[in-house]
């Protein structure tokens, strides 16, 4: 594969002054709606997906591009402005970033994450490209069994790096599993788990999913703590949003240590944006000359986090493109964007569509240039959406969640799902379930069935059989690794009376 | 353990989920060919549903401490439970503008809000945008109900 002519070809498509336009509705749209609290990635896409149905799939995915990457950087204005981060991703921007600001470094705070996120965004697009383009030649060699094998992986990693208890965390991979399950068997023709109900037969979609468990589920959730939400303290932006000399020097480091950490743990499944920002922090936090600094407004505890997430962006598109299988809620969602347009990501997808591929490939370096134009310039108004009230602003979610879920199927009992799915995120997050787990589990439950299902045919039915492959065997025992690896931080952490390892293993990914 | 610890009751509730996915499996048609039947993925799930519930349950008698919750608000909560539920149902009937204008005011109300009359201009503001945006934009179409847009 020529990497660079693909990529030429990519820019041909994605700077059009049409698809530049929709480049930037798709990075102001993420940004707008990933500075709202509560409102991540995976949310941000499902609400913005009937955005793109008018749209063909090439502009459709730049568009994305933009949303996405947007998303990502979104978080990050209010964890800085109003210690309150928008997405999981920005909780550990808000300790160093909201100290910044209260010391009148706000600016400095928001340029270095701007910049840090498209510094990351581009090496991480770069990585992306050479990665997903070696793992396409790699992954036509494997059949279904592997396939089941990787995405074992996804599940075991996203179980054992949710949540802080692995019970729980295991329900709600099985759970997401089941209502992956439900509906039509499109090898049998069979229905499962409809319960006689007809309108189940199309299967519950992730999209579904996405809305019912955050949107409906964090309306509730404000709903119920309405007495418990602390007033917000804003600081606000003195001076320049630039940095010093020193600050940039300081920051330079730290952004490209973070975009290697996030890229790498992007590209892991089940994995994410939230685990590489921890890690990036713990790591600039050990390995830097002004330590006393950290918790008290180190600029190196922005710019590692706020590279690291969203280098992790990109590094979560590897085993996307490259084999087609979600490693995250956020690339579980876009699978159904790519579905929709009745496309299947994956290695057939670079031969088939390489307008596509490299054009969204391409896409996201503007995305990036997008991102660093907008940003600093925008954030005044980025913080104003802060300004909406907040009654009418959640009273809005809901509203404009019904508007994606009939959008989608134009189909009413799409929304009686939707209702049920928030009740049960409400009592998840009450309970202290994750949420991730449930999305991924939805896109991947038929993905698994049909492989694993596909792969004993290929066995004659003989489980055992699928252990001789030794590809498939490596693979499982890496599902097994990831699934014992937060169980083995764990312990080590306690016997060595590590808090930060025990404090990592149970970060929850959701 | 008190009576009412929170994951023992997730833990029943996990067995119950558990039990329907396994009656959902087991009731599951073999159409008689191919090497794996539909049922044999949602039986498994079940079984493990059932075991995840049974090691939830001897983690919660083991760990005695009851997690702390946030305390909740239930009349705000449920009033929203219940208004959410009424317009997501007179979403198609009633029509987009006129179920989503009337649960903008009303949600509002519901978390807080005393500024009817600004919250009843910026209901219907967002809803004929939102309507504006999909429809005529977007070319998405959203239900009428009785009004003729």
């Amino acid at each position: 594969m020529d990497i660079f002519g693909s990529l030429l070809g990519g820019f041909a498509t994605a700077l059009t002054p049409q698809n530049l336009l929709y480049a930037g509705v798709g990075v102001v749209l993420g940004t707008a709606i990933g500075v709202l609290p509560g409102i991540g990635p995976a949310l941000t896409i499902s609400l913005l997906l009937p955005v793109t149905f008018g749209l063909d799939p090439v502009p459709a995915f730049i568009m994305f591009g933009g949303i996405y990457y947007g998303a990502m950087y979104g978080g990050s204005t209010t964890s800085i402005l109003v210690n309150t981060p928008g997405e999981s991703a920005s909780v550990v921007t808000a300790i160093d970033g909201y100290q910044m600001a209260k010391k009148g470094r706000a600016g400095a705070a928001l340029a270095t994450s701007a910049i840090g996120s498209f510094v990351a965004g581009t090496l991480a697009t770069i990585g992306l490209m050479f990665l997903a383009a070696a793992l396409v030649e790699f992954a036509v060699r494997l059949g279904p069994p592997e396939y089941f094998a990787i995405m074992l992986v996804a599940l075991s990693a996203v179980t054992s790096l949710s949540g802080t208890s692995a019970p729980k965390a295991l329900f709600a991979t099985l759970f997401g599993l089941a209502l992956g399950l439900v509906g039509t068997d499109n090898q049998t023709g069979q229905l499962r788990l409809t319960f006689g109900i007809n309108e189940l037969e199309d299967g519950i979609d992730v999209v579904l999913g996405a809305i019912g468990l955050f949107a409906v589920g964090e309306v509730l959730w404000y709903a119920a703590t309405l007495r418990s939400q602390k007033a917000e303290e804003r600081q606000t932006i003195r001076g320049s949003t630039w940095m010093t000399r020193v600050e940039f020097r300081r920051s330079v480091p730290a952004w490209l240590r973070g975009s290697g950490i996030g890229f790498f743990i992007g590209a892991l499944p089940g994995a994410g944006a939230t685990i590489a920002s921890f890690i990036s922090y713990a790591l600039e936090r050990r390995f830097s000359k002004h330590r006393a600094e950290f918790g008290k407004g180190a600029i190196e505890g922005v710019a590692g986090p706020e590279a690291a997430n969203n280098a992790s962006a990109g590094g979560a598109l590897v085993p996307l493109l490259g084999l087609g299988i979600p490693g995250s809620g956020t690339t579980a969602v876009m699978l159904v964007a790519f579905q929709i347009y009745g496309l299947q990501p994956g290695p057939l997808l670079f031969s088939s569509r390489p307008d596509l591929v490299w054009g969204l490939i391409a896409s996201l370096y503007v995305a990036n240039v997008a991102l660093l134009v907008l940003n600093l310039p925008l954030v005044g108004i980025w913080v104003r959406l802060l300004d909406i009230p907040k009654p009418l602003l959640y009273a809005g979610i809901l509203v404009i969640s019904a508007v994606g879920v009939y959008s989608l199927n134009r189909n009413a009992f799409d929304l009686a799902i939707v209702f049920v799915l928030g009740v049960i995120g409400f009592l998840m997050r009450r309970y202290d379930y994750p949420l991730a787990p449930v999305i991924l589990g939805i896109v991947l439950g038929p993905l698994i069935d049909n492989n694993f299902r596909r792969g004993m045919i290929m066995t004659d039915g003989n489980v055992f059989a699928l252990l001789t492959r030794p590809l498939t065997l490596g693979i499982l025992a890496l599902a097994v690794a990831f699934f014992i690896l937060p169980f083995a931080i764990r312990l080590y952490g306690a016997a060595r009376g590590r808090d930060d390892l025990a404090v990592l293993a149970e970060t929850d990914v959701g | 353990m008190t009576a009412r610890h929170p994951d023992a009751i997730g833990a029943a509730a996990i067995a119950v989920v558990a039990v329907a996915t396994l009656a959902g499996g087991l009731t599951t048609p073999d159409p008689g060919f191919g090497v794996v039947p539909p049922a044999t993925f949602p039986v498994a799930l079940g079984v493990l549903m059932l075991i995840t519930a049974a090691w939830l349950a001897f983690d919660t008698f083991r760990n005695t401490r009851t997690p702390e919750t946030l305390p909740l608000d239930g009349r705000p909560f449920a009033a929203t439970a219940v208004a959410s539920a009424v317009f997501l149902a007179a979403f198609v009937p009633v029509g987009f503008v006129l179920s989503g204008a009337a649960f903008l005011v009303a949600q509002s109300r519901i978390l807080g809000s005393r500024a009817l009359v600004r919250d009843a201009v910026a209901s219907l503001v967002f809803v004929l945008a939102v309507y504006w945006l999909f429809v005529g934009f977007l070319t998405v179409d959203l239900p009428n109900g009785p009004l003729p847009f």
